[in-house]
Parts: C-alpha cells; structure tokens; sequence
C-alpha cells in the first residue's frame, strides 16, 4: 500500500516542489468620523483576535529630561479611568481573560490586546476606554513609576542588561536613541501624573493613531458600528511633535569596559546604523544575514561552530525613523574575551575588504524570501507585521515587492555597505566581565576607559558599586 | 461565516490522522491548509530523566551533537539547508523528552524528512571527537550563559535538590553539571544513541498544508527503512511521598532577595493538573490575581510573582516566585503567599474570579496553537507523555470545566506544608559570617 516509487536517493537534498503562494494580508481598511483609521484582516482558522492600536509617538517626544514618561502614560492607561479604579479595570480585563501589553520605543507606542472572539465587544469598549479616558490618579502614578525604578534597578543585576545600556550611550551620546525608551533612574525619578496626563492630551489623539486587528474579527458594516459606538467620544489632533535630528556618527572608537565578577563576558560592537526608510534597507538586510544575522552567518560560525567560545553571537541592524544602532552581540568565555573581541572586528573587516561568496550571498537572499510564509501565520505576527508597515509608512504592496527588492541585491552593493557602515575604527566595544584578568590586553585595542554599571567613570578596585 | 464569533472556544477541534510505521515510528498529521507552512516536529521519549549517573546534562549535550551533520548532510549544513530554504528550526531538551522541528514553506516538507531521517538513520559514522569536544565548549558557555552568570540562574537546580530526593530522575537540571560534561565521552555518545534514538521510541508530527496520506507515505518512504531498536528502556520518576517542609538559603549577586515556593504537583494531563494550571492563572496572572493584587498592588513587597506548573510525564513541580522590592525581607514574602494560599484552601473561590481564570488559561491555550509549531509540539508532548494525541482537542473541554470547587480541592491536595519547599535566594552583600 505504502509508497515506494523509486529507490530513495539520500545523498542529495530533495528537490523542492512548486513554490507556494505567499499569503500576504488583505487589507479592510475604514476610517472613523473621529480620525481614528482602522486596518483590519480576517484570518479566522482559531476563534481570537489580535488587535494592536499604533500611535507614532514614543520616546522620542518623551520631554527633555524626562525619559520614561512615554512607557509610563502607556502603563497608566489601564491603572483607572475616569469611570472605574484600577482594580476595576484589571478585574475587567481579566474577566473577559483578555491580555493587554504596551510596547513603547523611540518611535512609536503600540498597545496590544490579545482575546477570544466571543468577548470582541467588550475587549473593544475596554480599549476605547482606557486608551481615551485614563484618570493619571497621582497615587497610581507614583506607585508605577516606583516600579519602573525597581526594575531599572534589577537590570543591573544583569550583565546583557548592563552591556547594552553602555552600548546605547556609547553609540548615540547625547541624542535621545542614547537612553532606552523607558528611561534612566533620573530621568524617571522626577516623573509625576500631571507629566503623564500632558503626554497623554498632546499625543494620544484618533487622528494619526491606528487599530489594527487580525483574527476572527467582524463584516465591515458591523465592525465599523461597533468601532463608531465606543470610540465616538475620542476626539482631537495631535500636537505638532517636532522633528527628531538624525544621530551623529561618532568619528573615533570608544572602548569601555565594566567589571563584573562572572565565567563570561559580554561583548557588544557596534554603532550608527540605518533608518527604515533608507533605500538600502533590503540590502543591509542581505549584508546582515551574512555577517550575523542567521545562525550560519560568519559569526556565529566562528566563535560557537569552530571555537565553541560561546552558546551564540549574532548581528543586528534596529532600522528606526532616524539612523537606529546596529550591534553585533555574544557573551563569551571570560578566558577568550579580547580574542574574540578580535574575531569580531575581524569580521568586521573582512566584509569590506572582500565581496561576499555567491554561495553567502544566495543563502541570505534565501533566507529573506523565502521565510515570507512562515512569517504571516499567526495572528500575533500578522498584526506585528502591519503595525511595522504603519509605524514606518511602508505601502499595503511592500512585502510583494520586498522580494524584488532582496533578489537585485549584488556582491557589490554588499561590500560597500559595508565600508559605509561597519567602520571598526569608528566603532564602539563594550565588555562587561571580569577586566581585572586581563584589562592590560583590552587596552590594546584602544584607549580604555572603565566605567562602573550605571555608565560612571570608574576604577579597577574591588568591590561592587552599590546600585 | 458570520456566526462563526458565536463559536465558543470550547468547540475548537483539529482532526488527526495517525499511522504506525512498520518499525515502530509513530505518525500523525494535522491538515491545515491556512497558510502554507509545514511544521514537522520529531519527539523522542528520552530526556534528562534518563542519564546515567555522572552523564548529568548528557541528553542535551547529545541534542546538540544532532545538529553537526549525519552521513548524507555535511557537517555545518544541517541548519543552512533549513534557513536556505526559508525555514527555521531548533530542538530542546527537558526532563522526559528531546525534541527536533523547524517549520518550512510547505514545498519543503521533504528536505525536512531527508534531515530528519538522516540524522536518525544515519548518525554514527558522522560523529567525531572534534564535534563533540566543541560542542561539549557550546553547552558549557550555555551554562556559564544562561545558568552561572544570569541573576539567580542557579535557583532551579537548587530547588530540584531540594524536591527530588538523592537517585531520583528528575533531580538534576537538563543542562547539567560541568564535571559530568566534560567527562561525556565519544562512547557514551554511541552507547545513547543506539539505546534511545531508534524509531519505536519517537513520533514524528507533521501539521500545516500537507494532504495527510501523502504525508504518512512520505514519512513511509524516508524512515520506513530504518531498523527498530532494542526497545529503549522507560523511566518513569516515582512521585515523592508527602514529607516535611524543606527549607534553604542560597546567595547570589543580586540586589533584592527572590522567594521561591514549589510543591509537587499532578503531572502533565493527569487528574487535577488543569485545575492546578487554571489556579496559577488565578494566583498570578493578571493585576487582579490573587498574589499579584497582594503583594505587588496593595501591600507593595514585591516587584513581581508569577505562578504556574511545569508540564512533565511523572511527579511533577509547581513554582511560585516573587522578588522583594528594595527593602523588604524574603520572609515578608513568604508569610503573604502563604497567607494567600491559606485564603484558597479556607475561603470558597468566587464564581467571577474562576471565570476570569479559565477565560485567560483558555485565551493562552488558543494562543499556544495558533501557529503550526506550537500545535505540532502540543499533540507530539500528548502523545509521548500520555499516548493520547487527541488530548489537545479534549484539553479546551477541561480547562472549561475546572471549577472553583476543583481548584480548592487541587489547592487542599497539592499546595501543602508536607508537599512544599521554601528557597530564599538572597543578595550576596547580604552573607553572614556562616558559610
């Protein structure tokens, strides 16, 4: 009965079939008499939907100074409205087993409520609340921004933590790209609900912001009843936010190190990358794929498959409005820190010195393209994907032409790239870990300024910096 | 179409087509034609549970052997044949099993099973000492990564000492001790496969755009010609008497003390694990949960609490956890988790918070399945740990069903002093002059 046509021939891959078609999200797209624009995508094998409402502001309209505020309205919008407490909503919130999260960066803030189905009218009108009438009560404010202070504090128990904080002011100095969104323990220290409340009337306004929804979502004539109904007491523009300037690319290597007392180090490389918006996206996409960005990019294979120096290294390139960091990370035996460290730059290097191979070069490509499918499966990725394109303005054709776009990549655009934006002498290295073994061989590298974890100039001496 | 939001989740149901290859190799397909991926997911019924003593953190280690090539697939070309093809992939230990899967664009499904297959028909001749010598490097920095050098990254292994008595399978951490791997050997390694990866203790799930016979034909053609094994021999990890209350302190280089609280617990599907499950949601997730309303929101001694129950074959773990706010002693912590546990054993739940708790374990559980691989993962676990694929159809009815009277009676049976052990992980600053 089984199958056996043909002697199974093992020793070359199987050829692959027919490519499938790729099944990109149509949009239904509506737009409500308060501004408020809707984007929404049936997709309803599981009875959920995810929803996420973009606002494009963010960090970067945190006021000066004041870092943090941006997460911390988010956070608030669900700590009470004008209509109930906050054990209220929660309790809401969590009677419909609804999930809510806010995701604040630099560019945008995107609030995120994941639920079944059969709860989709209550999830809406929980939303348009929160979102439009948050009370900012000043003892709810204080008690969240005492936990944003607890967790800032945590974060220094953590090496990776710690590496990427320096990497950030590093790179970006005094632009605000050099904080986190989220902000600093002095930044968030002053931070009080009149603040939130005066984020919240200049920036979360319909016109501007956008709701995405994917799942098992409701008809058009329907869903925009719904929609109409709870979101109609929202009303407003947004205040004009200012242009952010571009970050400067720092013209010399900056090498500091902290020191930690663990088996490993952690290395960051890095430095000013691209925008979104820049035409050399899908390029750097390919040149990141070779040189970190997939598990048998040069990297990786490297420091963990030929040295088996670490569990992983990898490349990134954080595309943002403006020119966003790129960084190439891993956390190493402590014992090979400047060798590798060494290795790394050496990568660096070697994608500029030389064009790629046309077997590297193929397999990045490949790996762009090719993983479109899988990208759009779930609901989560759907609507992560078009709050992406909205965030960034990218067209509803972007991903059909993305492919396009991969494919006319060459060997040399490839190494100019790479002379463009991974200069090691303009570079910044980072090393948390134990220094004291062997600071006099970082110092070779260039010249070495030791900080302690809060980014503070700082001695060799033993002892831990109290936090 | 449009009464299709009527659904309650209750109703969701996948159907599974299953077939038993001639060698043991047990096959199952789930159609699923939304989107064309494929996720194949192979499962073997071995895990950290089945190491022999000193070979601690072995399983794992022999995982990751499995990704450095088999006779027909080079040494480095197993992961860069699945991402040139638009693929991912990866493979994870835990104590009862280990597992392989990527999930590839449908056309692709059988450079998967040439992979696949390979490596389980076709391993030995490709393993060497340099590939075991640098990946045993990989597994240590794994350690140092995440275990040794991450805040109280060595409370886990810490509280399975504590839980599991001396011999018992599930006492030590999958990854394992440092000693142990490096005294892995280039025997053990042969000795473990021939022992464990034959086709009678695996199952091989395939879900996504598929047609199911022409799948279980494929699965046919590509290891239907691998000879069965021995029969690997099973272990199953005895569920651990009622005792007293054991206690422990461990300093790390942290600055706020960590409580963790853990009782046995049902095992994975067995009677009671779902309400035991749905109670973590009620305990902790969401600000209106009972440990986080207490002690992160109204009392304010605590950054965070999280609660649940791990999914393991036999005797299982239930972990409650919460880190102090600066300031606060661990045994303040202690008292107000207690003291809500005792409010759960004493007081009846209300029928809102039950509610809440079902409709957010239901909400994760669809989550969970949405995409191919998680549902692929999901009937491969029902299968190896209760022979029962069809589980994660009957799973929804389940979790709908527990109510407050099951998660009292779990809470009375499970989370009690005789079935309980108490770690203070505390900041180092924090040592006395003991040792």
């Amino acid at each position: 009965m089984m199958a056996s046509a043909g002697q199974l021939d093992r020793s070359r891959r199987p050829a692959p079939g027919a490519a499938p078609t790729i099944r990109l999200p149509r949009f239904l797209r509506l737009r409500l008499a308060n501004g408020l624009r809707v984007l929404a995508v049936r997709h309803d094998n599981l009875p959920e939907v995810s929803a996420r409402l973009v606002l494009p502001y963010g960090a970067a309209e945190d006021p000066r100074g004041r870092a943090g505020v941006a997460l911390l309205v988010a956070r608030a919008l669900t700590e009470g409205t004008t209509e109930r407490s906050a054990g209220e909503v929660a309790e809401w919130l969590d009677l419909l087993g609804a999930r809510f999260r806010v995701d604040v960066n630099h560019d945008a803030t995107t609030l995120s409520l994941r639920f079944l189905s059969h709860v989709l009218h209550g999830a809406f009108e929980l939303l348009a609340e929160v979102v439009s009438r948050p009370a900012f009560d000043a003892k709810e404010v204080d008690r969240l921004r005492d936990e944003r202070l607890d967790e800032i504090a945590s974060g220094l128990d953590e090496p990776r933590v710690v590496a990427s904080l320096r990497l950030g002011e590093a790179t970006f100095g005094e632009h605000p790209y050099g904080v986190r969104a989220g902000g600093a323990e002095e930044t968030v220290r002053e931070i009080n609900a009149d603040v939130l409340s005066d984020y919240h009337s200049r920036f979360y306004r319909p016109s501007g912001a956008t709701l995405i929804l994917v799942g098992d979502v409701p008809e058009r004539d329907e869903l925009r009843q719904r929609l109409e109904t709870v979101f109609q007491a929202w009303q407003g523009d947004p205040e004009d936010a200012g242009e952010l300037a571009e970050p400067e690319i720092p013209e010399a290597r900056r090498l500091r190190a902290v020191q930690w007392s663990g088996p490993q180090s952690e290395i960051r490389v890095g430095g000013v990358g691209i925008s979104r918006a820049d035409q050399d996206y899908p390029a750097v996409q390919v040149m990141n794929a070779i040189l970190g960005g997939l598990f048998s990019s040069r990297i990786n294979m490297n420091l963990r498959e030929e040295r088996g120096w670490t569990y992983g290294a990898g490349s990134h390139f954080d595309a943002r409005k403006r020119r966003g960091p790129y960084y190439i990370a891993t956390a190493v035996d402590a014992k090979v820190t400047v060798d590798a460290i060494r290795e790394i730059l050496a990568e660096m290097e070697r994608m500029q010195a030389e064009p790629p191979s046309d077997e590297e070069l193929e397999l990045a490509k490949n790996a762009l393209t090719l993983s479109l499918p899988r990208l759009f499966e779930t609901v989560g990725q759907v609507s992560g994907r078009v709050a992406q394109q909205v965030i960034y303005g990218l067209p509803d054709n972007y991903w059909e032409l993305y492919p396009e776009q991969v494919r006319a990549v060459t060997q040399t655009n490839v190494q100019l790239l790479a002379e463009r934006l991974l200069s090691t002498r303009r570079t910044a290295i980072i090393v948390v870990g134990p220094i004291r073994d062997f600071h006099a061989e970082l110092e070779t590298l260039g010249p070495l300024e030791i900080q302690d974890i809060h980014g503070r100039a700082a001695g060799l001496l033993p002892g831990r910096a109290a936090p | 179409m449009a009464s299709k939001r009527a659904m309650r989740p209750g109703i969701v149901n996948f159907e599974l087509c299953e077939r038993r290859l001639n060698n043991g190799l047990r096959v199952i397909v789930q159609e699923d034609h939304t989107t064309p991926v494929v996720s194949l997911h192979i499962m073997y019924h071995v895990g950290s549970k089945h190491e022999p003593p000193g070979r601690t953190g072995f399983a794992h280690l022999f995982e990751h052997l499995m990704f450095q090539g088999s006779e027909h697939v080079p040494d480095d070309a197993h992961f860069r044949y699945v991402q040139d093809a638009g693929g991912t992939l990866n493979g994870s230990t835990w104590f009862d099993r280990t597992n392989y899967f990527e999930t590839l664009p449908s056309n692709e499904l059988e450079l998967g099973l040439w992979l696949e297959s390979d490596r389980l028909g076709f391993f030995e001749s490709a393993i060497t000492q340099e590939k075991l010598d640098n990946q045993r490097d990989v597994v240590k920095n794994e350690r140092r990564q995440s275990y040794e050098n991450r805040p109280y990254g060595l409370a886990v292994e810490t509280v399975l000492r504590m839980a599991y008595p001396e011999g018992h399978p599930y006492r030590h951490p999958t990854i394992g001790y440092m000693e142990d791997l490096d005294a892995a050997s280039l025997s053990d390694v042969k000795d473990f496969f021939r022992t464990f990866y034959t086709p009678d203790n695996a199952i091989i799930v395939l879900v996504g755009a598929l047609e199911a016979q022409r799948g279980i034909e494929l699965a046919d053609r590509y290891f239907g010609g691998i000879s069965p094994g021995p029969g690997a021999p099973q272990v199953t990890a005895p569920l651990v008497p009622p005792g007293c209350e054991a206690r422990e302190e461990i300093y790390d280089n942290v600055q706020f003390p960590r409580v963790y609280i853990f009782h046995h617990a049902p095992a994975f599907g067995q009677p009671g694990f779902e309400a035991a499950d749905v109670l973590c949601y009620l305990l902790s997730e969401g600000k209106s949960s009972r440990l986080y309303r207490e002690l992160v929101y109204e009392q304010r001694i605590a950054q965070d609490v999280s609660a649940q129950v791990w999914p393991t074959e036999d005797c299982g773990l239930s972990f409650i956890v919460a880190t102090a706010r600066p300031g606060v002693e661990a045994a303040t912590l202690e008292s107000a988790i207690l003291e809500t546990l005792a409010e759960v054993h004493h007081a009846r739940l209300a029928e809102r918070e039950a509610e809440g708790a079902v409709n957010r374990a239901l909400r994760e559980l669809v989550g969970a399945l949405d995409g191919v691989s998680g549902r692929s993962d999901a009937i491969a676990t029902a299968a190896t740990f209760l022979d029962q694929p069809g589980y994660i159809n009957e799973i929804f009815g389940r979790v709908r069903s527990v109510t407050p009277e099951a998660m009292v009676q779990v809470a009375k049976e499970w989370f009690v002093p005789e079935r309980r052990s108490i770690l203070y992980v505390l900041p180092e600053t924090s040592e006395g002059d003991g040792s």
